[in-house]
């Protein structure tokens, strides 16, 4: 007998127990302010938040943030055929932010490929300050039916506090993020 | 193998490190206390996050059949292992026909559980664990003391040191920072020359045939989107059955964790990158046994957060490594008795049923009932040392005969009142560190008779 | 109403004092208190080590005792939570209190003829708060409360005050206390630090044994703070 059937044979051989999904979690109160609460919960994962009225704002507030830096927009990435590894500063569109934890949704839609956003040194994200939802709960209403082949949350820069809890940016991904609300 | 008590009682030697180990663990579960109440629908999170997992351990076949169907369906290949052996030969399989000599792997209690590291080694693989934690602890030839944090048990100065011998650090540099950094280049290698990668897997979407795999580093996601073969390992019990019940467990996990609001990326796997292969080996080494059992269910719905870790007060004052087990805390303790019972007899009693565990747990396992439940169960195959049994008969006879146990009492309480050495020697262990109680004149029951 | 005097084993012999402040206080409130003459022990110290199959003659031993009554109080919150759990008689499970949560729930006292004039270091036990819930818990998102703390805000004179880490366990865990020895009296040292951090006269708690344990830890260190039962405060002029 394979060890599939076996496990199945194990599962199938137990006494049928109905318990019923609870359903779809409603959450408590939805927030006022959802822009306010995500540049709040940007501050505490440690990304850099940035509010920009448009592409050359963005841009001015970039080269004080990142001086000596060369900047890569996904589309140049592809185009030029870049070795991830050497981009220092790669600038991505993110679809939408959640407010409660400062995260945004990526999906290979939006990425030059799937390592870009961990493999680069610094990372800047574009997020429309109108595309902010309040919840998780709220995301996935957002996600239904649109099943990326690849997606990801992403809150905040790379980090681990493995060393005496000691808190360090920059562990194996991005050593910064920056977020553009525009 | 020392067992728990003897091995706690080395780790508590180190009075200085205990206070350390003791006030770190408690300041994670600050942090958690902290975040967990900023959220006014806390508790009903919790609700329903282990009403999901209830739901889901009753339908458990459905789920992983449509888990199946859907992931075949979105180009991952899957594989399925009764035991950690399966486990093993099926990772390695893949690994031998991919002509693979290094790998590298982001954590997986599983494969902690199924020894994968040692199996691979023998079989001429070198794994390279990538989160950090766990590269400190295999660079020193040991094994995760917690499921969230490995290096736990260590300081600053055991890393130091570790990586100046295998990283060439400068010795005596200790600096958090420093050592981050000299660990993200040496690691980088690896990533980029892996041909594959293995990872866990935190939750199984069976409406999607998608997994989601959170980590802080960004290993998981370095790892599986540079090499070319990518395994998933997981146990049966990962699966959930809606992508928007996610919501529910995403909330929770990196709260009850860590304190954090999210952990930094939560990647969803949903298909292979073109080229890519992408396999998962789902594994039941043991659950659909726990499955059959009524009073330990509830042990499957884990999402291993290790919030149950942060607050035991045994666990934060004796270390990881005292529960010799792969998963240690009040969820090993409950988890580890149905891999062998005898080899784990001492386990579901280093606790003193405080039930902090079960409080903090975000999918309310009974983790403190569980532990009584399994002092029963193995008690009733005759795991106890002799002398413990003799003894509790002896209790037993006592306290169902109320005249034998005034003598009893009142000799007790003669003994001490005028020979306390008697009792206060080595060899009663309350002694050792703490007095007796006063014997009071006369008890309870004979001043009440006089007072009438 | 019926009230029976449970009064565990380990109180009847090494602590007569809290059996008889609890006595004292009920009548105080105007109960007419029975105490069973042949009472011996719950069955927790059985049940806990894992020989809950061996409290038979202990369970019937106890339901003898106390079958007749409408109300079981105890003044020890541990073996209180272990009859209710793990009686087998539901008569008996419905019927046993802990001796705050009756004063509270039961009886419902608002006034109280107690003076007590020290500064005390609240001790909430794991099975009365976790399980009995006498208390709030730390862990959970809850609004704060504690019948311990209603009681004794009717004593005139005492201040108390909670330790850090207000309810962490202290480490007793009935056999455990022997059992895993290093590690029962390190979580107990730690616990009576934080009390006396507070610069306390007493701890007070609710569970004779976590008392007794922090007790021998107090005397080894010769430390002059005592322990009391709450029912002691609550039951002194
Ligand atoms: S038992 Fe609960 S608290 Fe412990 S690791 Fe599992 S989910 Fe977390």
């Amino acid at each position: 007998m394979s060890s599939r059937s076996e496990i199945f044979g194990a599962i199938q051989a137990l006494e049928k127990r109905e318990i019923d999904h609870p359903g779809d979690f409603k959450s408590y109160k939805a927030t006022q302010d959802v822009v306010g609460d995500f540049k709040n919960s940007l501050s505490i994962v440690g990304a850099i938040c940035v509010d920009a009225e448009n592409k050359q704002e963005a841009a001015t507030r970039l080269s004080e943030i990142y001086p000596d830096l060369l900047r890569y927009t996904s589309h140049e990435v592809v185009s030029n055929g870049l070795d991830l590894e050497a981009v220092d500063v790669l600038e991505i569109d993110g679809m939408f932010g959640v407010a409660e934890n400062g995260a945004i949704w990526l999906s290979d839609q939006f990425l030059p490929n799937r390592v870009a956003p961990f493999i680069c040194q610094h990372l800047v994200i574009y997020v429309a300050k109108s595309e902010i939802v309040a919840t998780l709960h709220e995301a996935y209403e957002r996600l239904d039916g649109n099943y990326a082949d690849f997606g990801l949350f992403l809150s905040g820069p790379s980090k681990t506090a493995d060393i005496e809890q000691s808190l360090v940016i920059g562990a194996h991904g991005a050593r910064s993020l920056t977020i553009i609300l525009v | 193998m020392l067992n728990h008590a003897e091995a706690s009682e080395k780790f508590i030697e180190d009075a200085e490190r205990t206070t350390w180990h003791d006030e770190t663990l408690w300041f994670v579960r600050s942090k958690r206390d902290k975040v967990s109440k900023l959220l006014p629908e806390w508790e009903a999170l919790r609700e329903q996050a282990s009403s999901i997992k209830d739901h889901t351990l009753a339908n458990l076949g459905q789920y992983l059949e449509e888990f199946e169907t859907k992931a075949q369906k979105n180009g991952i290949i899957v594989h399925w292992a009764k035991d950690a052996q399966e486990h093993n030969e099926i990772v390695h399989s893949i690994i031998s026909k991919h002509g693979g000599k290094a790998l590298v792997k982001s954590k997986s209690m599983l494969t902690e559980e199924c020894h994968l590291n040692e199996f691979l080694t023998k079989k001429g693989v070198e794994v390279v664990d990538t989160d950090l934690g766990e590269r400190i602890v295999q660079f020193r030839n040991e094994v995760p003391s917690h499921i969230v944090l490995p290096a736990i048990h260590l300081k600053k100065e055991d890393v130091g040191e570790t990586f100046h011998e295998f990283l060439g650090t400068p010795k005596g540099n200790k600096d958090p920072q420093f050592l981050t950094e000299a660990a993200r280049q040496h690691l980088r290698g690896y990533f980029l020359g892996a041909n594959v990668a293995i990872t866990g897997v935190n939750f199984a979407v069976a409406e999607t045939g998608e997994f989601v795999v959170c980590t802080n580093e960004g290993n998981a996601d370095m790892g599986a989107h540079l090499a070319k073969v990518h395994i998933a390992c997981m146990g049966i019990e990962k699966m959930i059955p809606k992508r928007k019940d996610l919501g529910v467990f995403l909330r929770l996990l990196a709260r009850s964790a860590t304190g954090q609001l999210i952990t930094t990326y939560s990647s969803h796997f949903a298909k292979p990158r073109e080229g890519q292969e992408m396999h998962i080996v789902l594994v039941d080494n043991g659950r659909t046994r726990q499955l059959a059992r009524d009073e330990f269910r509830n042990s499957l719905k884990c999402i291993r957060c290790a919030a149950c870790f942060n607050t035991c007060p045994v666990y934060r004052r004796s270390g990881g490594h005292s529960y010799h087990q792969p998963v240690a805390g009040p969820i090993g303790s409950i988890l580890a008795p149905n891999f062998d019972k005898s080899a784990n007899v001492d386990l579901p009693f280093a606790s003193t049923l405080c039930g902090s565990c079960s409080n903090v747990c975000p999918v309310k396992i009974n983790i403190h009932e569980q532990l009584w439940f399994w002092r029963q169960d193995l008690m009733k195959e005759g795991l106890a040392p002799l002398g413990k049994s003799l003894s509790m008969k002896g209790m037993a006879f006592v306290f169902s005969n109320p005249t034998i146990f005034r003598m009893a009492g009142y000799m007790g309480r003669l003994v001490m009142r005028f020979a306390p050495f008697i009792v206060n020697n080595s060899f009663n262990p309350w002694f050792k560190q703490r007095e007796m109680p006063d014997a009071p004149k006369e008890s309870f029951q004979s001043w009440y008779k006089n007072r009438k | 109403m019926r009230v029976a005097l449970f009064v565990p084993c380990y109180v009847d012999q090494f602590y007569p004092q809290v059996a008889i402040a609890s006595l004292e206080l009920l009548e105080k409130l105007g109960i007419e208190v029975h105490v069973p003459s042949n009472q011996t022990c719950c069955g927790q110290p059985m049940a806990n080590s894992g020989f809950a199959s061996s409290t038979e003659g202990c369970d019937t031993n106890f339901f003898k005792n106390f079958e007749g009554f409408d109300y079981i109080v105890g003044p020890t919150g541990s073996c209180i939570l272990h009859l209710k759990e793990h009686h087998p008689s539901e008569k008996i499970r419905k019927s046993v209190f802990e001796i705050c949560e009756f004063l509270v729930d039961v009886l419902k006292v608002k006034s109280l003829s107690a003076n007590f004039p020290h500064k005390i270091g609240l001790h909430q036990s794991c099975h009365g708060q976790r399980f009995l819930r006498l208390s709030s818990m730390t862990e959970l998102n809850e609004a704060p409360f504690s019948k311990l703390a209603q009681l004794l805000d009717l004593v005139k004179g005492v201040e108390y005050v909670y330790p850090e880490r207000a309810d962490e366990c202290c480490g007793f865990g009935g056999t455990f206390c022997v059992t895993e020895e290093a590690v029962s009296v390190r979580m107990g040292q730690d616990r009576v630090e934080s009390h006396l951090k507070n610069e306390i006269e007493f701890i007070v708690g609710g569970d004779t044994s976590c008392l007794m344990h922090m007790e021998g830890i107090l005397k080894r260190k010769g430390s002059k703070v005592q322990v009391k039962h709450i029912v002691e405060i609550l039951n002194h002029a």
